[in-house]
């Protein structure tokens, strides 16, 4: 008997299709895992069961019955409750208060916080989570924060649990507490809907998995009747091998690096970084999400105040904003293209062009902008990028988040930069620009550029990165290359920095 | 002990570094004016200080949604002028017209931001020119008639009472409920984290209408305050209180982001204000020097303040 069914399903943003006809159904006692890569649909079929967003097309049904007018709070009263990786607790707030959210207990109309501290107890017993109820939840570390979360989600008894990224913050034993009160759970008879990146966890908890890929269903598979190879086959549409280019052979001569950091350090971001960037080489930054990576991306862009050597081809050098980084020839993709990278409401035409000034309107037209060259130099971009868009007058934000992003990385090639730093490239873009963008990022790296990405995707970072730099925070607590850079360990660097240290 | 005292002094750091202040301005001032400490002056001062105060609570508690309320002092005129209207209907009816007026514009502001997900700061300075029309409709030359007796009791005191005194201390044990209410541990929660929240079920939309309304209320009462204290109403005197209140919110600690920030705090931040400004007359400053100086101590207190609080949140 289906608990939940999702039935063919259609969902657009802003003319995307997110997700198109997808079905399913979670059966009453059971873990259902969904998988996909990012941007598969995942997160966005999770919202429509909590309510947080409604279906273009199609229903779900609950108990075999539609779900109309679907809300999160109806969604909670209806025993829906769910983890998501971005935590939902408000910072200035006691634990206690965050685990009842919304639905305080109150007497008289009172909420009186020694109650509260009482009755948050036991959830956070059950949790595993040893912390006093009347701490602010800002004040707990991210993985603290995430069972706070969880607790949250017990608070009325679910009949069907959603844990989206919920382990993504955890060490091995909380990851243990949750599979715990996941196991209690199905014995009780309801269900739980799982999402994660690890995919260990996923065959050792689930009972059957639902694989996404760019908002289609390719198939569920029961857990026995399938293994690692052929759910990542499922995901990516191909044999993994195909997707990322061979690495750089480790080179004889040691080359000398073309950004060397020392001690960097960004209040409230990272603190003493060491980083050296080698022509040939694409470095990753790993870890969590919001551990310094983009600290440490941002200010050697100049774009933070930082502290710390840093040396350019061997030089001492002062980065205190992108135009002395730009003029040192570093250029930076940033993780929100429509906010840092690119002019959203403008002609592709100018977003390739404002980088590249220098060029199309020189000193001796008095920097009016030679419309000939512009056209030769957009064309041979657009060209060379293979970035599809209607023409070069279309506007950026009407292109394909992959497109976009070949924009914002194309507008950097013409001035030949010699450090490259990327934050997240791939987020939110389909296999295919995947593909050739690993692929052109590596050859740019064999052409000499050096490479420096952050990226919460831990088989890019495998699959792409000669050496991965995990960080924790705000600092860089482990360095895996060649046979050691394995999604295991990647994994455990992010969350356990101290076991992997002693 | 001296450990749980110390947190408690850092727990409260708007509250301790204010009070600090206002006991040195207070030093001042004393030495202006040696009759400061008796119960006459003390009556008058409070009096004075009443609109400001209540006013800085009204944007508190819209501030402590996220938004911001540039409409305040607007609608404080309004109110000033609907109870000076229909004061000679009875001062109890006067100041229920004047509150649910207030309180319903206050609404209205809510739900534009609510539902139309217009930005706060859109919504209430277009509402500022709405409401400030409507004032000049309702009372265009300043007038009214606020019983003389009323006015007396306030201003001197009330049988050695001093009745704005009663007014701070009562509206604030109300706020105390109130923030003991799930009202108000939901207006907390949508400013912390307003997405996190309507993901809890919490009903952000209705949070944020109640606590424009009931800024309302708080800034109903200011302007009742106001129209007792000058005897009369006047459309055209509310403007300042606009800014004013958000000085004083900002000193106290408010964020400008939501979710952070205390009533008590907000109170000791518009004395500060009020006695700083007094002060300023009593140097006998031209008024000019007296705006620049009064902007000048403004901008230590609140930059040596951010940098107090930053130091807390590490």
């Amino acid at each position: 008997m289906a608990l939940l069914t999702v039935d063919r399903v259609s969902k657009s943003f802003a003319g995307n299709r997110v997700l198109h006809e997808v079905s399913f159904d979670v059966r009453a006692g059971e873990v259902l895992a969904l998988v996909g890569e990012n941007g598969a649909g995942k997160s966005t079929v999770l919202s429509l069961i909590t309510g947080m967003q409604a279906p273009d097309a199609g229903e779900l049904r609950l108990d075999g019955e539609p779900l109309r007018a679907w809300s999160p709070l109806r969604a909670r009263a209806a025993g829906i409750s769910s983890v998501h990786q971005e935590l939902s607790l408000n910072p200035h707030q006691t634990v206690a208060e965050n685990v009842f959210l919304g639905q305080w207990p109150a007497r008289r109309g009172l909420v009186l916080g020694r109650d509260l501290a009482r009755r948050a107890r036991p959830l956070l017993e059950r949790v595993g989570l040893d912390v006093d109820p009347r701490t602010r939840a800002g004040r707990l570390s991210l993985g603290q924060q995430q069972l706070v979360e969880l607790a949250k989600a017990l608070v009325c008894a679910p009949r069907l649990l959603i844990l989206d990224e919920a382990t993504s913050a955890l060490d091995d034993d909380q990851v243990q507490a949750v599979f715990r009160v996941v196991r209690e759970l199905r014995a009780a008879g309801s269900s739980v809907v799982t999402v994660s990146h690890r995919m260990a966890e996923l065959f050792a908890i689930s009972d059957r998995l639902t694989v996404l890929k760019d908002g289609a269903v390719m198939a569920t598979r029961d857990r026995a009747g399938t293994d690692h190879d052929d759910i990542v086959r499922l995901m990516i549409g191909r044999e993994l091998s195909d997707l990322f280019p061979a690495k750089a052979a480790p080179t004889k001569a040691a080359t000398a690096p073309a950004l060397r950091a020392r001690g960097l350090t960004v209040p409230g971001g990272c603190a003493g970084v060491d980083l050296e960037l080698t022509p040939g080489r694409i470095l990753g930054l790993g870890g969590l999400q919001g551990q310094g990576q983009r600290a440490v991306l941002r200010a050697l862009f100049g774009l933070a105040r930082h502290g710390g050597e840093i040396e350019l081809a061997g030089r001492p050098a002062k980065l205190s904003s992108p135009r002395e980084a730009i003029r040192a020839r570093i250029a930076y993709v940033p993780e929100d293209r429509k906010v840092e990278g690119l002019h959203v409401a403008q002609s592709v035409r100018a977003n390739l062009a404002l980088t590249n000034l220098d060029t199309v309107a020189p000193a001796r037209r008095l920097t009016t902008v030679d419309r000939n060259a512009e056209a030769g130099l957009v064309a041979d971009l657009i060209d060379r990028m293979r970035i599809k868009a209607a023409s070069p007058s279309q506007e950026a934000r009407r292109l394909s988040g992959g497109n976009q992003q070949k924009v914002a990385l194309a507008r950097w090639l013409p001035s030949e930069p010699r450090v490259l730093l990327l934050a997240e490239p791939t987020r939110g873009i389909d296999v295919g620009t995947k593909r050739e963008i690993y692929h052109l990022l590596r050859r740019l790296a064999d052409d000499g550029v050096a490479v420096l990405v952050t990226s919460g995707d831990t088989m890019e970072l495998v699959g792409l990165c000669d050496e991965v730099a995990v960080m924790y925070e705000g600092a860089v607590v482990e360095r895996l290359a060649g046979g050691d850079l394995t999604e295991e360990r990647l994994v455990r660097a992010s969350v356990n920095p101290a076991v992997t240290h002693a | 002990m001296p450990d749980a005292l110390a947190g408690r002094l850092r727990g409260n750091l708007d509250v301790v570094g204010l009070g600090a202040l206002i006991v040195v301005l207070l030093a001042a001032y004393s030495h202006y004016d040696s009759t400061l400490f008796t119960p006459a002056s003390i009556t008058i001062l409070s009096a004075q200080f009443l609109p400001l105060i209540l006013a800085a609570m009204g944007q508190s508690a819209v501030m402590l949604t996220g938004g911001i309320d540039l409409s305040l002092g607007s609608v404080l005129a309004l109110a000033m002028a609907v109870f000076a209207v229909t004061a000679d209907h009875g001062v109890p009816l006067a100041a229920v017209c004047a509150l649910a007026v207030a309180a319903a514009t206050g609404a209205v502001n809510g739900t534009l931001v609510a539902f139309a997900g217009l930005p706060p700061i859109i919504v209430t300075l277009a509402a500022s020119f709405l409401w400030g029309g409507v004032t000049l409709i309702v009372l265009p030359q300043p007038g009214g008639s606020v019983p003389s007796g009323l006015v007396k009791a306030y201003n001197d005191g009330w049988n050695g009472v001093a009745l704005p005194l009663v007014v701070v201390v009562a509206v604030l044990v109300v706020w105390k409920l109130v923030k003991t209410t799930r009202f108000g541990l939901s207006l907390y929660a949508v400013g912390g984290n307003e997405h996190g929240a309507y993901a809890s079920g919490v009903k952000t939309r209705t949070v944020k209408i109640s606590a424009y309304a009931l800024a309302g209320v708080f800034v109903g009462l200011a302007g009742i305050g106001l129209a007792v204290q000058t005897g009369s109403g006047d459309a055209t005197i509310g403007a300042p209180y606009t800014l004013n209140s958000i000085a004083a919110s900002v000193l106290a600690g408010v964020s400008f982001f939501g979710g952070v920030g205390q009533m008590r705090a907000a109170v000791l931040a518009a004395l500060v204000i009020g006695l700083l400004t007094n002060l300023l007359l009593f140097t006998g400053l031209s008024p000019f020097y007296q705006l620049i100086l009064q902007g000048v101590v403004l901008i230590v207190a609140i930059t040596v303040k951010t940098f107090a609080t930053r130091e807390r949140t590490e």
